[in-house]
């Protein structure tokens, strides 16, 4: 049972049950032959897993619609920025129709279509932010684990601040003092979000350092940084991969919060979480505007985290079940 | 006078998805007051799974007992109601386990988790059983026993924490103790300690002690009768002397052929039983343990060997145990062995 | 730490890194004369040097004084003072619905494994966890308070209007269970898997063995070991609630902390900002120090250390 509520606040923050399980190989040799049947197994297992391959299933489509759309969309749906000022008192607040199947907002732009721009926009923030995050938060890790002591120390107070904190006040704060935009959105989202990421590739080079075939290689004549590197890596791949998968899920939420609030992705660039917070003052006349950029988020994100509870199931070498 | 504690043809299946796994298949045995019964098989073996459902623990499902009965004081404990089965455990019937850092809770006092089952069973008060919590860890040779019993577990060595398990399962005064594998995570030297405080507890109170190991040495020093069990069915079963000087099953010989023995001169091989022990669910044809019995003939590849007794109390499941030509080649003997 | 928080704080609002001019808005976004603007200068202590504002701010600090807004010209101490309990009575009672229905659930789902209502449970906490904290406050205000309306069922009043006579607990229902509800999803979440984990522990066999019913079972031993981390995490979650607040409150323009900052930062009046996040970052890290208290106190392995 892990006793630091910390590790498990963090594994709950990322919906991990109970604490993250890292996979140790039991012996020396499985881990370097671990790093080829690993993936082997782990696919298998993945496909078998019904809601993770939804999940899958459902990103990939989305990645699918948002990269195309510029070949399609406009054409088919209609603009999601240009305003035509002539059509806009007829067109605007239209509810759900042939034409324009999400409905129209109020300046008259095609909803669907402002949907899945906007798709665009929340997948490229949430890789772009867990891509800062993974390299921030590995050489974090990696600085603490091995040099430990006060590197350790500091590195890993100051990744429970952060962790602690409420992050939306930090990146309200990094906002205003960065400007609002598309890039420093998912740079703040990324430099808020590192610890996760830090603390699990640090655990993974500690429980590799302590384990005792590192002596038996090391009395072997292997030098200590071959032996991290080496025998970290398959190690640690896996569960930075999950942990990666929900931060993504995570990322967008963050960025959504962040447009509703005003601080995110500009206008007229559409965004999900700008289109709720214009939804607010017509949620009785025009439900339509809340529902279907709040379905867009909610479907990826569960995506995201249905997929990252599969991985880490099928990666984890130590379950069971 | 029906027996202490009587187990009578007990089969004990697990119906899994992967098919059904006899567990315990047709165990026997009966215990009178003072008495030790020592039960020896590798894991596997289902000398675990027999205790627990001596002291019905086993979940049902996926467990259930298929036949057989057990009988505590002539009366069938199968038979009785989940209250009364929970009335008997911890209180005439106890058991301790394996490994003590795990199996004390860790957020209660050690003199707390001693005095519970007394509450439970006997209805005492916190003071009266804290008391007797108090005492108890005394009996058991725990220094200091009234400042110790507000110790938290992880305060205790290991030792000492088999020592309070043990302080715990005596607390209602049982009449049958069962022992799974109660020194097999100590320390040699510790083993000793153990094993001399039991009997010493059975001296005193004449509990019936049932003491399951893999360990032979353990069950060389403190059993009257041996039952060795193997795949979930018995192998031989007899007094110990019987078992240790004259064996009558190759799986037996086996056993005392791969375990170090300090007493004999000459310093034998040490042979282990070639193979592994089968899956309970597929389980060989014939007799279960043919596959790596260095002695199996045609017949016991097909006929399941029935438990016979051969001399006076003295039981083997093997076709050939009744054959003293066979019984020469027990390589290894106790006394006067090679 | 503590310093490094407010250095970085005081930095930030520093009229060297930030946007807006402090003396425009101060003296209200009219255009100033050099006049006044030199007399705004001096008694805000802006033309001194950095290191020695810093050291103001930290000395009027220890005496209480946060400094006191640009724009609203008011202390912000008192500012934060209003919002203050704002906040904390949604943090509480969301809390408290969070560990009612977390716990509930996870139990529930823990001890009914694969039923009906574990594969519930567990389904409905992937959602929350997904789901946008904001979207839900709106959803439930349009159900709650206009359908519901609508329908001719009784309804709840949407956001924090004072004065229409219904009292505190109706206006509270909806915010506090908007900003409990991802957070629920966690407890259920944690409290399920540790009661399953400790359901397995060598010593709840142990307390089978003693003929303990199944109630003292899971109640004295199962429980009471699988609790302790659930117990910490709320207690940490309501620090990170009474920080984090800030979308329930927009959405539901309930005047708490959250949102006093985020309009503060919308209108660039950095006092309230340093402030009031200097106030949250105590309160948390405060939270969490009795969090890491309560949790030695009730797991007795951390409370003396590991003897051997």
């Amino acid at each position: 049972m892990s006793t630091d509520p910390g590790k498990l606040a963090e594994s709950a923050a990322l919906g991990l049950e109970g604490a993250a399980k890292l996979p140790t190989p039991a012996h020396h040799d499985e881990v370097v032959d671990k790093s080829r049947t690993l993936r082997g197994d782990a696919w298998r297992r993945l496909r078998k897993n019904k809601l993770a391959v939804a999940g899958l299933v459902w990103i990939v489509i989305i990645i699918l619609i948002a990269v195309t759309a510029g070949l399609w969309v406009p054409r088919v749906l209609g603009d999601p920025t240009f305003i035509d000022t002539a059509k806009v008192a007829t067109q605007s607040l239209n509810p759900p129709s042939h034409a324009h199947p999400f409905g129209t907002d109020t300046l008259g732009r095609d909803i669907a279509s402002r949907v899945i721009y906007g798709a665009r926009i929340s997948l490229l923030v949430g890789v772009l932010a867990v891509a800062i995050m993974v390299v921030i938060g590995l050489i974090a890790g990696a600085l603490a684990a091995y040099y430990g002591g006060w590197w350790d120390a500091v590195i890993m107070r100051t990744a429970d601040i952060f962790f602690a904190f409420p992050w939306v006040l930090f990146a309200i704060i990094l906002i205003a003092v960065l400007g609002k935009g598309f890039q420093n959105v998912f740079i703040a989202i990324g430099v808020l979000g590192w610890p996760s990421i830090a603390r699990v590739f640090r655990s993974s080079i500690l429980s590799v350092k302590q384990n005792e075939y590192v002596d038996a290689a090391r009395s072997m004549g292997a030098s200590t940084r071959r032996i991290l590197f080496r025998h970290i890596t398959p190690n640690s791949v896996s569960p930075i991969i999950v942990v990666a998968t929900m931060s993504v899920g995570g990322a967008i939420l963050t960025e959504a919060a962040l447009s509703f609030l005003g601080m995110g992705v500009v206008p007229p660039t559409p965004s999900w979480g700008g289109m709720l917070s214009e939804a607010r003052s017509y949620l009785f006349s025009a439900p339509w505007l809340m529902l279907y950029p709040g379905i867009a988020i909610l479907t990826t994100v569960l995506a995201f985290v249905l997929l990252g509870d599969g991985l880490r199931d099928a990666l984890d070498v130590k379950m069971k079940d | 006078m029906p027996p202490l504690l009587e187990v009578a043809d007990l089969h004990m299946h697990f119906f899994t998805p992967d098919g059904v796994v006899k567990a315990v298949d047709g165990v026997s045995f009966s215990l009178e007051p003072g008495m030790t019964l020592a039960i020896v098989g590798e894991s596997g073996s289902g000398k675990s799974v027999t205790a627990l459902s001596i002291m019905r623990l086993v979940p049902e499902p996926p467990g259930k007992v298929v036949s057989g009965d057990i009988r505590f004081k002539g009366q069938s404990i199968l038979a009785l109601s989940a209250k009364e089965q929970r009335k008997l455990r911890g209180n005439r019937i106890a058991m301790i386990f394996q490994d003590p850092m795990t199996s004390l809770n860790p957020v209660y006092r050690v003199g707390k988790q001693i005095a519970e089952p007394l509450r439970i069973h006997k209805g005492a008060s916190r003071k009266e059983a804290w008391d007797a919590a108090v005492e108890l860890l005394t009996r058991v040779g725990i220094p200091r026993a009234a400042e110790r019993a507000r110790d938290y577990p992880h305060e205790f060595s290991g030792g000492m924490r088999q020592r309070v398990m043990i302080a715990m399962s005596l607390a209602c005064g049982p009449d049958v103790l069962i022992a799974d594998e109660p020194t097999t995570a100590l320390d040699v030297t510790i083993q000793a300690q153990i094993l001399e405080l039991m009997q010493e507890i059975q001296a005193r109170t004449e509990s019936a002690i049932i003491m399951i190991t893999h360990d032979l040495g353990v069950v060389a020093d403190m059993a009257d009768n041996v039952l060795v069990m193997y795949a979930g069915k018995p192998a031989e079963f007899g007094k110990a002397s019987d078992v240790f000087y004259n064996p009558l099953h190759p799986y037996t010989w086996g056993l005392l052929h791969s375990n170090p023995r300090h007493d004999v001169e000459e310093k034998g091989k040490l042979v282990p039983i070639k193979g592994a022990p089968p899956s309970l669910i597929h389980l060989p044809e014939g007799c279960s343990f043919h596959p790596r019995c260095a002695y199996a003939r045609e017949i016991c590849r097909v006929v399941p060997p029935p438990l016979v007794d051969i001399a006076d109390g003295h039981l083997s499941a093997c076709h050939f145990s009744h054959e003293p030509e066979f019984l020469a080649n027990a390589e290894y003997c106790f006394a006067g062995g090679r | 730490m503590f310093i490094g928080v407010t250095f970085i704080l005081f930095l930030v609002r520093s009229p060297a890194l930030v946007p807006g001019d402090p003396i425009r808005m101060i003296a209200g976004e009219r255009n100033v004369s050099e006049a006044v603007r030199a007399e705004v200068t001096k008694e805000y202590g802006l033309d001194k040097p950095i290191y020695v504002q810093y050291a103001r701010y930290m000395e009027r600090l220890f005496k209480g004084d946060l400094g006191s807004s640009y724009q609203l010209h008011r202390d912000v101490k008192d500012i934060l003072f209003d919002a203050f309990p704002n906040t904390l009575k949604l943090a509480g009672v969301a809390i408290l619905i969070e560990a009612i229905l977390g716990i509930g659930a996870g139990i529930l789902s823990a001890v009914k494994r694969y039923s009906f209502w574990d594969v519930f449970v567990t389904f409905t906490t992937s959602i929350l966890v997904s789901l946008p904290v904001f979207w839900l406050g709106m959803g439930l205000q349009v159900l709650f308070g206009i359908k519901f309306k609508q329908w001719g069922l009784p309804y709840l009043p949407v956001t924090h209007m004072t004065g229409d006579g219904s009292g505190f607990w109706p206006h509270v229902i909806l915010p506090a269970f908007t900003l409990a509800s991802v957070s629920m999803a966690y407890t259920a979440r944690i409290m399920r898997s540790q009661l399953l984990e400790v359901q397995g522990q060598d010593y709840v066999r142990t307390a089978w063995a003693k003929g303990l019913t199944s109630r003292q079972v899971i109640w004295n031993h199962s429980l009471r070991n699988a609790m302790i981390p659930v117990v910490t995490f709320l207690a940490i979650d309501l620090g990170t609630m009474v920080g984090g607040a800030i979308l329930t409150e927009t959405v539901f323009n309930w005047p708490g902390v959250g949102l006093t900052i985020f309009q503060a930062v919308s209108n660039l009046d950095w006092p309230i900002v340093t402030g009031g996040t200097l106030i949250i970052v105590i309160m948390v890290m405060a939270i969490n120090l009795l969090a890491d208290i309560s949790y030695a106190f009730l797991d007795p392995r951390i409370r003396y250390g590991n003897a051997a």
